[in-house]
């Protein structure tokens, strides 16, 4: 029996293995573990944005801003070629448009909810990749009663 | 046992495996690990602005301004020759107004200084909602010479803007109390020019009368 037991948690390790160790993947889509990033929950206080329209209408759109110190544990990836994105689910509230600009380690760039967006393409060298991120977010005020959370997420592909 | 049963352990064993199938997830996932940076948006602020005769903006809204205060309180006047006072010939006001552009966006939309820039907006937390401009006028024009008093019933208004030739705010007459002049949708900006005119219609004593009323903009 306890050679029964040892084998089948053998099987059960291997199974686990292969499904949560991405080195040991073929080209795959995984979530990147940014736990490091701080704040990890960033509050960006909104304002009103200044577009003007016909008839003196004034912008229904708020926009918010905040700057996030982004540090992606990229180590299960290190010494393979990869593409990492920034990600946005589609939000309750609508369309949200993203803008973000770097120190340089990831690019910039920007995205709307339900997309993501290219911020790091090559090999992979280092265990962690930190940049500074200055991202600015665009809603429809008019869809916005409360506070609401956006939850970001990196995505790598790995050849 | 069962020899149909790929997993050649008793049930009690296959809790354990599932316990030890956990732990080792948890060491590959440890407790810290996530994917999903949060970023918080708060709703849009509320706000309101209310501009009469001269006011002030940082630039304008258009280049993404905001308001700021101005305690300026200008005045309207009319000067009544001796030989008109009481004829009903209304007599047309002039102001120590100089606003003449609108900070929506610079645009010249008053001619100071016989016409006086009013104008305001609202914001709400999710743009819907509005806001209401009024007037008091209860407390009439006094003489502090004579004492005696003109209400400002006597007093009308015409209502325009260049550009705009139809009234976002109508012209009217004060009612010598609270009146609702307009009400303002949010997210947009209400704005005209007002010409005010003395009515004339009674003979009053000779003197300098002198009044004020406030206008108001009210956001629930």
């Amino acid at each position: 029996m306890s050679a029964h037991l040892l084998l089948a948690g053998c099987r059960i390790v291997w199974v686990l293995a292969a499904l949560f160790a991405p080195e040991d993947a073929a080209a795959a889509t995984y979530v990147v573990d940014d736990s490091g990033t701080i704040p990890y929950e960033a509050q960006a206080p909104t304002r009103w944005r200044t577009a003007t329209g016909p008839n003196r209408q004034m912008s229904s759109e708020i926009e918010g801003a905040a700057s996030v110190n982004v540090r992606l544990n990229v180590q299960p990836w290190q010494n393979r070629n990869g593409r990492i994105y920034l990600a946005l689910p589609q939000q309750p509230i609508g369309v949200v448009n993203v803008e973000w600009a770097t120190q340089g380690r990831l690019l910039p760039g920007k995205l709307q909810s339900g997309e993501r967006t290219l911020v790091f393409a090559g090999p992979i060298r280092t265990a962690f990749l930190e940049d500074n991120l200055a991202v600015r977010v665009v809603a429809d005020g008019r869809r916005v009663n409360a506070t609401q959370r956006l939850q970001f997420h990196f995505e790598i592909d790995v050849d | 046992m069962n020899p149909g049963n790929p997993f050649p352990y008793s049930p009690s064993a296959r809790r354990l495996v599932a316990g030890a199938g956990l732990v080792v997830a948890a060491l590959l996932f440890p407790a810290h690990f996530a994917g999903a940076w949060v970023l918080s948006i708060s709703a849009g602020p509320k706000a309101l602005f209310l501009q009469v005769g001269n006011g002030s903006y940082s630039g304008t809204y258009q280049s993404g301004g905001t308001p700021l205060n101005n305690a300026t309180i200008n005045t309207v006047s009319v000067e009544v020759p001796a030989s008109a006072v009481g004829t009903g010939t209304a007599q047309q006001m002039t102001s120590d107004s100089t606003q003449s552009v609108s900070f929506y966006d610079n645009f010249v939309v008053c001619n100071p200084p016989s016409q006086v820039y009013i104008g305001g907006w609202v914001r709400t937390p999710n743009g819907s909602g509005s806001g209401t401009l009024s007037v008091n006028s209860s407390s009439p024009m006094t003489s502090l010479t004579t004492g005696t008093q003109i209400p400002f019933t006597q007093i009308s208004w015409t209502s325009t803007a260049n550009g705009n030739a139809t009234a976002d705010i109508p012209a009217g007459s004060f009612n010598g109390a609270t009146q609702a002049l307009r009400v303002i949708a949010a997210n947009t900006w209400v704005e005209n020019c007002f010409t005010f005119f003395y009515a004339n219609t009674t003979v009053v004593t000779a003197a300098t009368y002198t009044g004020q009323v406030t206008y108001s903009l009210v956001l629930p």
